[in-house]
């Protein structure tokens, strides 16, 4: 993996489609489809969702990072989560082994260890591609 | 977009029912082309006549146009602004609406072209513009409501049975009772839907084709399904 980009938000699913946007600009970068991309933004918003739940407490942030190379990303997320407080609204998540099937169509490869969630998706060889 | 024939002109002398008649395949056709962009055929259709029968209403025959070309742009300016006004439940700036219709019907014109689903660099090389700004129509696009959701296209796409779509998706995990009650939740052809993308992993542009719809109405649909399956699941 050559390069990388770190994007942080408040661990609250309505900051999710800022993770989208930044895993959508690497795909483009490395070309891939739309249909790769979608892949991609899906998986990661389920895998950022099962790291708010339970939910995390206020102020506790959301880590998403981007590893790329020509022809994959991978993206490791974690929680970093704040001290103690009010935690913030509970977002509905789907159960482990049913998120995991998800991730299963998705990407190539998925994990969970130590409070962080990873997946790794490969860009398909196309002829055409540059 | 419209330019309007002076109010009052309803003595045009062509008889305004005729002129509603004769071109209603107009109607119908320009509807069709705004068609799979999430909103309901019929809605569409209606928008279309209606803005057909105000042109007939205010066609003037002395300015040298032929209705045809009026009502187009008449009916063509009345379907744009149904899209703006209804289409969209969070407010997205006109201009990356009007992106987001472009990119669209780009995915599916390049999809067709390539044979395969397209990259953001060949839509922004397409439409002319950054591949950013394609981004972030697509994302714009996720709030776009589909207000058909479970209409069935013209085409017709019941896809399978519901039931059976739901039991093959129950099948992916050990608690299959349980996530069998969950997906109860769910419309049947978002069920189909779930099936089509997690179980016969067929991908966002072979279910768009499937369904007679486009790829980003698909990924709007799919994001939209496993939103309300969550909900189904977190007590919502």
């Amino acid at each position: 993996m050559s390069d990388y980009v770190e994007l942080t938000i408040p661990a609250s699913a309505e900051y999710l489609s800022l993770a989208r946007l930044h895993v959508g600009a690497i795909a483009t970068r490395i070309d891939m489809t739309i249909d790769e991309l979608e892949d991609l933004q899906l998986a990661v918003e389920e895998l950022c969702l099962t790291l708010l739940d339970p939910p995390p407490v206020a102020q506790s942030r959301l880590v998403v990072a981007v590893t790329w190379a020509d022809d994959a990303v991978e993206v490791t997320c974690r929680l970093d989560a704040a001290g103690s407080g009010p935690t913030v609204a509970a977002s509905g998540t789907l159960p482990a082994a049913l998120s995991a099937r998800i991730l299963d169509a998705l990407v190539d490869d998925h994990g969970t260890e130590s409070g962080r969630a990873w997946l790794r998706k490969r860009r398909e060889q196309r002829p055409s591609a540059q | 977009m419209t330019s309007e024939g002076p109010v009052g002109s309803e003595h045009a002398t062509p008889n305004r029912d005729e002129l509603v008649t004769e071109n209603l395949g107009l109607a119908y056709h320009l509807a069709r082309r705004f068609a799979n962009r999430g909103e309901a055929h019929d809605d569409l259709v209606q928008a279309a006549s209606l803005a057909l029968v105000h042109a007939a209403a205010r066609f003037d025959p002395d300015r040298g146009v032929a209705f045809s070309t009026f009502a187009t742009r008449t009916i063509v300016g009345e379907l744009k602004h149904h899209f703006r006004d209804r289409g969209w439940s969070v407010r997205a700036p006109r201009q990356l609406q009007e992106l987001y219709l472009t990119v669209n019907v780009t995915i599916s014109d390049l999809s067709q072209q390539l044979g395969r689903s397209p990259t953001v660099r060949e839509i922004a090389a397409a439409c002319g513009r950054r591949e950013e700004d394609v981004l972030a129509a697509m994302e714009a696009g996720q709030g776009y409501r589909a207000s058909s959701l479970d209409a069935p296209s013209p085409g017709g796409d019941t896809v399978g049975d519901a039931h059976a779509s739901g039991e093959d998706i129950a099948a992916l995990v050990e608690e299959r009772e349980d996530l069998l009650q969950h997906l109860a939740a769910l419309s049947p052809r978002q069920q189909d839907l779930l099936r089509m993308r997690f179980v016969d992993e067929l991908s966002q542009s072979e279910i768009a084709d499937r369904l007679g719809t486009s790829q980003m109405q698909v990924s709007r649909l799919l994001r939209r399904a496993l939103d309300e399956l969550r909900a189904a699941y977190g007590g919502g």
